[in-house]
């Protein structure tokens, strides 16, 4: 993710517009579904979403920058459909914000009260992020959880079980 | 004391009977809107019955927030159009679908309105917390869909199972049924 890559690929932003602290961004159709795994209109309400979350209290020049980052961070994390393309615009966020807690953490290292406070938010939101990682690869793997068992031996008077073990409702 | 049967009757005589002429809540919205009927349906997974009920969740949460009404008009297309693309297959999956969508938008709102305000307050530890609360929510709706697209079902290989002279072995789903109630003479 260099700048050489977002000058080949200047249209991934078209337009941007800030009206009343929202955000407005439109996109080229052709990187629609690579950015959200979307293409219709929805697309627009994932990406305004993602921007209005992290782009508050910023210039317009800080937020037109910090926007094509993070459409090229979600081109590049490549969502496969919808489900992926809001968890990844969620999981843009919580890195994020967890960021910014730690450097306010940092920023308040005399008052340890508050440095506490912003440090433990942004272990929050880390573990979140972990969190979404894994439900990211569980979506990917359709939800299965694939198990391999591979030599079972069971000698005399022992007993195996290899399978899922349900136990009914009790009355 | 009246007999519950009775009381049942009588309220089943009170109660209102639609009129075949009413009109459901997606016709009322293709109408205003001018968005495809056949669309709407289509995008909550349910039949044109059902539609009705999840459509109508869906303006509820949507229409409060602005007068304007374009940008009603924007918004009920756009949660529509996601929730078309997201392609439900059955009625649970529509509901679903249409929590997650909620779900997402609320975490992102919490985490908008948390980073606009210039000071560091309460309200900002407040808002983030909401806001990764329905994160976390997002992602168990996100498991859930697949375990229910996927029937629940498990992958297993078993390559190699010896069982020797005496031993047992189960390959294979072991379900046991519900115990019985024991009577006592």
């Amino acid at each position: 993710m260099t700048t050489d890559s977002l000058k080949k690929d200047d249209d991934i932003i078209l337009l941007k517009t800030v009206k009343d602290g929202g955000f407005s961004v439109v996109v080229n159709e052709k990187n629609r579904k690579k950015t959200t795994g979307l293409q219709t209109d929805a697309t627009d309400f994932v990406l305004n979403a993602t921007l209005s979350a992290n782009g508050q209290n910023l210039s317009a020049k800080e937020v037109e920058e910090k926007g094509k980052h993070i459409l090229l961070m979600m081109a590049e994390l490549a969502p496969q459909d919808g489900f992926e393309g809001i968890l990844i615009s969620q999981m843009i966020t919580a890195y994020d914000q967890g960021m910014k807690c730690f450097s306010k953490a940092d920023l308040n290292i005399e008052s340890s009260k508050i440095y506490e406070r912003f440090m433990n938010q942004g272990v929050k939101l880390m573990r979140l992020y972990n969190q979404q990682l894994e439900t990211l690869d569980k979506h990917r793997r359709k939800g299965k959880q694939k198990m391999t068992v591979e030599h079972v031996h069971v000698h005399e008077g022992g007993q195996a079980i290899v399978g899922n073990v349900n136990q009914g409702e009790n009355l | 004391m009246k007999k519950p049967g009775k009381a049942i009757k009588k309220i089943d005589k009170k109660a209102p009977v639609k009129s075949k002429k009413e009109k459901t809540i997606v016709k009322q919205l293709s109408e205003t809107f001018k968005i495809s009927e056949d669309a709407l349906v289509e995008s909550t997974g349910f039949g044109k019955d059902g539609a009705d009920i999840v459509v109508y969740a869906i303006l509820k949460t949507l229409i409060p927030e602005g007068g304007d009404t374009k940008q009603t008009i924007k918004k009920i297309n756009r949660f529509l159009s996601a929730m078309a693309e997201l392609n439900p297959l059955d009625g649970f999956e529509g509901i679903l679908i249409s929590q997650l969508i909620c779900t997402y938008k609320n975490a992102m709102d919490c985490f908008r309105i948390a980073n606009s305000n210039k000071n560091i307050d309460d309200l900002f530890f407040k808002l983030q917390n909401q806001g990764i609360k329905l994160m976390r929510l997002y992602n168990q709706q996100l498991e859930t869909l697949d375990k229910h697209r996927n029937k629940g079902r498990q992958k297993m290989t078993v390559e190699h199972v010896h069982v020797y002279k005496g031993g047992q072995a189960i390959v294979g789903e072991v379900t046991q049924g519900g115990k019985g109630v024991t009577i006592e003479n």
